[in-house]
């Protein structure tokens, strides 16, 4: 087509063009950041943490009654509640741990391999009754689970048989099974391995996420915490009977209640947010750009009424004169996409450098660079029908 | 003369009300995203104390492993990454200087409160040990009575302090102050009620998910210690801990948050000397093995240390703002094409005797008032975002737009109408009365 | 060449209904220039638009060529525009943001011709008007009767059998229109067809037969259709001749 002649035009009418080539500039940039980011996020969501997460209920008992103040009494009384919560129609199973999934933080301590180099591992440490994987929804890979017989809560044992993540088993052993191996705890008490369980996520302040160490014992401090697994579907009704469950137990206290899913959702508060705003302004921004073209293109068909209707009494048909503005719109596009290359890398690099932004991904640009052609084909489209329309009569009015 | 601009510019607008909306709408989406986003950062990042934040202090000392520094957040050994709170027994110490003005060791831990009347169930709350300095320190506003005094700290009075919604929830919001209050075991005089109190950050205690409110209840520290409660929020060790309460307190266990208040650099100088020389003297006796390094860190440094303002936080202010130039320039276009377009009508304003000035007027009122428009739309839009936003951040807390913020969106308008609209309305007075007529 | 039988025009608007031409009849010969004469608002401009098939009408015939353009669609009366007609306007109607060789090559792009034949074309034509110099110059760079002579380059370049002229000198000094109608009678001398509105009776009478509208009519016809007739087919254009 009559590129050359277009272009001539074009740069007859600088400003106009330069306004829309920056917009569409600035638009590809934002856009495919906002794609990145978006796209960062998600991949962070995307971590499994491996367990049952959809089907994980945490309870957590406060109580207020003297009776508390008795450390044999919170554990018998643990004990009872882990057998009231079973009881419940739709549950799985319960574990009484100090483990809660996706919290963003929990315990953690360092440990030695007995008989190796004396260097220090700093993992995730939990105390849970044996329930713990089947709970979680984990499999114990190799060796056995901590059994009922594993249990002390004697507080001053110098022995333990525990279980560990597979994660913890490649990072001290290097290859070797951890089964049998002995741990030296800072206070020279030592663990001994029994079993090795898999997968085990969960985010640390600090990179430990994988390495997880569980010792077999009742947690009933200052108030009991359980895990809780329904059957699926049965979430609901689970929810609603523990409290009453666990007052005919013991009404000496108070409990929270929280799903897995609602500690998931607001470990990722900071992502779910970056996605929903990066979406909006990602559509907001095509949508404005695109009234944007529409408006421009609009203003300059009413101008160039007259050199239209000129083109069509030289012999133009409806179809060239669409095709003419179709074609002006993607060089202008075109000039503008590439500008918003060297922009969105630009910004890319200020993201990356200040604000611990991902490295743009190429795709993302290729995407761009098609939604702003397609955008730029549909807001052209409604104005260019409308120069196709203009009679050639015009061409022989004053006006 | 300016009046009769305005009612041009009005009946232009008036005249395309289509593309008079959809300028508008941009305008406004522009200033909506812009302000939403910076205000979320704005609220982490502005100064929670102002006029005081200057003179309040953090301090930390490394009293952690000879073998490894205490783990960063990047889990690498940076040597001069020290343990974020202080233990019992070195706080105790550190509390006998008398250089600072104000000083408080404090923790949080659940309290079981027992409403006096009978039907009602017990419960847990949070609460918060404290010296009494610490209401002045932080700013904490009292509806009735106020702090305890110091000699209550020194005496371990069981005293407390509660906040406004307790307040309501135990003594239907009457000035209790002087009535008794049931925590755990004991009971509790009320000598303070604070008035609503919403930090948006709760900058005394940062250790730990610090968008959550203040506490609802306040007990003398050292009454709190009597009554042998442990610290609830992180805590962090090295060395293994006997299981009782003693063994607790004489543990290098941190768990305990520490803040001074200095009235000068001078005093700031002297004071890390005093911690300095403290560490040096424990030294010998085979505590702190790690080199030297204590900190005492302004408010605002330990804000920025800890990374309050997320990066994400700064993505998308930066992400907004250029949101707000995009409409901008999309404005500048639709008011080139709007002006231009009506050129004929233009010349023949010029050739009956508007002056350039009166051209570039009437265009320049036109889009600042679709300017002004959209940032007043844009920041009600805002105002509702921000709301949602807050839904997501914390429950309780309120994000909102501070007369600051308001000022800026509007100015933002203002220039964002100015700027888009400067060169178009140029461009319309620039036009030439004969040119158009003849044809 | 064009044959119309009472070609009726009405123009509807919400208030009244104008009726440009009310049967209006003529026959227009190949190789004649005739000019077309009458007050303001009698039709001229309406006859010229039908019959450069710009505009559709409302009753009547139309044969062009000997061909009925009553029922053509819009692409076939696009590409008859093209190929056999060309135009001249009262205002030139260049267009503002191309420059000299661009607007000649405006309708021989719509042609899609080769490049090397457009070059040659365009060049040949601006250089029978004499702007050879001018052919990267705007048109707001150029005077009214330099603008009116790219115009007529642009219908040269086209070849057209049939040149329709709206007022063609109706925005020029009298001797810019001297030079105007000397190109077109150089135009009708090589074979083309000329209609040409005009108000001066100068420049009608450069024309082989003047014709007279009056609300929408012909009223008279100066020279009898027999003498038309007797006319010689007139020589071929260059162009023509070297194919
Ligand atoms: N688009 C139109 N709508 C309504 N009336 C029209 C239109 N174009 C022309 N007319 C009317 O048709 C008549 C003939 O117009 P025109 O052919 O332009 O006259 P001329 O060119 O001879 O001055 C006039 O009365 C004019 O007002
Ligand atoms: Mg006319």
């Amino acid at each position: 087509m009559e590129i050359g002649p277009i272009v001539r035009a074009l740069t007859r009418n600088r400003t106009r063009v330069l306004l829309i080539v920056l917009q569409i500039a600035i638009t590809l940039a934002v856009v495919t950041n906002a794609v990145n980011m978006i796209a960062t996020e998600r991949t962070k969501m995307k971590q499994a943490s491996g367990f049952d997460d959809d089907n994980l209920l945490w309870v957590f008992s406060r109580p207020f009654a003297d009776s508390f103040g008795d450390r044999a009494f919170r554990i018998t009384t643990t004990r009872s509640d882990v057998r009231a919560l079973r009881t419940i129609p739709g549950v799985k199973s319960v574990v009484n741990t100090n483990f809660i999934p996706w919290q963003g933080g929990g315990s953690s301590g360092e440990v030695k391999a007995a008989g190796g180099d004396g260097s220090s591992y700093r993992t995730q440490e939990y105390t849970a009754s044996p329930a713990f994987t089947d709970t979680l929804g984990v499999k114990i890979v190799s060796g056995r689970n901590i059994g009922e017989g594993d249990i002390n809560d004697e507080p001053n044992a110098t022995t333990a048989n525990v279980i560990i993540s597979r994660g913890l088993e490649r990072l001290i052993f290097k290859g070797q099974s951890a089964v049998g191996k002995q741990f030296i705890e800072p206070d020279n008490s030592v663990d001994t391995i029994v079993g090795v369980f898999d997968p085990f996520y969960n985010p640390y302040g600090w990179p430990i996420h994988e390495y997880c160490l569980v010792y077999p014992g009742t947690v009933a401090r200052n108030g009991a915490l359980f895990l809780v697994r329904v059957n699926p579907g049965a979430m609901k009704s689970v929810s609603q009977a523990v409290e009453k469950k666990l007052l005919s137990v013991n009404d000496g206290r108070n409990f929270e209640m929280r799903t897995i899913s609602e500690v998931r959702d607001k470990y990722f508060t900071e992502g779910r947010i970056v996605i929903m705003a990066m979406t909006a302004v990602i559509i907001l921004i095509v949508i404005v750009t695109g009234l944007g073209i529409v408006g421009v293109t609009s203003f300059s068909v009413t101008e160039r009424k007259k050199q239209i209707g000129t083109r069509r009494a030289l012999g133009a048909t409806k179809s060239a004169i669409l095709r003419y503005f179709l074609m002006e719109n993607w060089l202008i596009t075109n000039s503008g996409v590439l500008l918003g290359i060297l922009l969105a890398y630009g910004l890319n690099y200020l993201l990356v450098t200040h604000t611990s932004g991902v490295k743009l991904d190429w795709r993302y640009l290729i995407a761009g660079v098609t939604l702003l052609w397609v955008q730029g084909i549909v807001a052209t489209l409604v104005p260019a029908m409308r120069a196709a329309a203009v009679s050639p009569v015009i061409a022989t009015r004053g006006v | 003369m300016f009046a009769y601009n305005l009612r041009i510019a009005i009946k232009s607008l008036r005249r395309h009300p289509l593309l008079t909306g959809v300028i508008i709408a941009g305008i406004a989406l522009g200033i909506c995203a812009s302000t939403t986003f910076t205000t979320v950062r704005h609220m982490f990042a502005r100064d929670p104390l102002p006029g005081r934040s200057s003179r309040i202090f953090y301090v930390r000392m490394d009293n952690w492993d000879p073998a490894t520094p205490y783990p960063d957040d990047g889990g690498g050994t940076n040597p001069h990454h020290v343990p974020p709170q202080v233990a019992y027994r070195d706080a105790m110490e550190l509390m006998r200087s008398n250089i600072p003005v104000r000083q408080s060791v404090m923790f949080a831990a659940n309290v079981i409160v027992f409403p006096e009347k009978r039907a009602a169930r017990p419960y847990s709350d949070r609460g918060r040990m404290v010296f009494s300095d610490f209401f002045t320190m932080f700013g904490v506003p009292f509806h009735y009575g106020g702090p305890w005094d110091r000699r209550a700290d020194a005496k371990a009075e069981q005293v407390a302090v509660i906040d406004d919604a307790t307040n309501q929830k135990l003594f239907g919001g009457t000035n209790s102050v002087g009535k008794r209050l049931r925590l755990g075991t004991r009971d509790f005089t009320i000598v303070g009620v604070l008035a609503p109190w919403r930090p948006f950050i709760r900058m005394y205690d940062v250790t730990q998910n610090f968008v959550q409110q203040p506490e609802p209840i306040y007990l003398p520290f050292n009454t709190a210690i009597s009554m042998e409660i442990r610290p609830g929020g992180n805590s962090d060790g090295w060395k293994p801990v006997g299981p009782t309460y003693r063994d607790f307190l004489a543990s290098d266990v941190d768990c305990l948050q520490f803040w001074v208040e200095l009235r000068s650099p001078t005093d700031r100088a002297s004071y890390q000397t005093f911690v300095d020389n403290y560490v040096r003297q424990e030294k010998t006796k085979g505590r702190f093995p790690r080199p030297l390094n204590n900190q005492v860190t302004s408010l605002l440094d330990l804000l920025k240390e800890i990374g309050i303002v997320r990066p994400a936080m700064t993505a998308m202010a930066v992400m907004s703002i250029l949101f707000l130039i995009i409409c901008s320039l999309n404005l500048t276009g639709l008011l080139l094409g709007k002006f231009l377009s009506r050129a004929p009508e233009l010349s023949v304003r010029r050739a009956l005797g508007a002056t350039r000035g009166d051209i570039f007027l009437q265009h320049l009122i036109e889009c600042e008032l679709v300017g002004v428009a959209g940032g007043v739309i844009g920041m009600l839009l805002s105002l509702g975002v921000l709301r949602f936003i807050a839904k997501f951040i914390t429950a309780t807390t309120v994000i909102s737009l501070d007369p600051e913020m308001i000022l800026a969106a509007l100015f933002l308008s203002l220039v964002a109408g100015g700027i888009a609209g400067l060169y178009p309305a140029w461009r319309a007075c620039k036009l030439q009365p004969a040119v158009q007529l003849k044809v | 060449m064009l044959q119309m039988n009472g070609i009726k025009k009405v123009y509807r608007t919400e208030l009244v209904e104008t009726h440009a031409l009310e049967g209006l009849s003529l026959n227009v010969g190949a190789g004649e220039f005739v000019s077309v004469m009458g007050p303001s608002g009698s039709g001229k401009t309406t006859f010229l638009n039908i019959a450069g098939l710009l505009d559709v009408f409302n009753g009547g015939t139309y044969l062009l060529d000997g061909k009925d353009v009553s029922r053509l669609s819009d692409r076939e009366m696009s590409h008859i525009r093209n190929r056999n007609i060309g135009f001249i306007f009262q205002s030139f109607n260049l267009i503002p943001d191309l420059h000299v060789f661009d607007n000649v090559d405006v309708p021989l792009r719509y042609r899609g011709l080769a490049a090397s034949d457009r070059k040659q074309r365009i060049e040949r034509a601006v250089e029978m008007v004499g702007l050879s110099s001018r052919l990267r110059h705007l048109p707001s760079q150029l005077s009214g009767g330099q603008q009116q002579r790219v115009a007529i380059a642009r219908v040269l370049a086209a070849e057209p059998k049939l040149i329709l002229a709206d007022e063609p000198t109706g925005n020029l000094d009298s001797l810019m229109a001297r030079e105007i109608m000397d190109l077109l009678d150089d135009i009708n001398k090589q074979g083309t067809t000329i209609v040409m509105v005009t108000h001066s009776p100068e420049c009608a009478a450069r024309a082989s037969r003047e014709i007279h509208l009056l609300d929408g009519r012909v009223v008279d016809v100066e020279r009898p259709p027999a003498i038309l007739e007797s006319f010689k087919p007139a020589a071929q254009m260059p162009s023509s001749a070297a194919r």
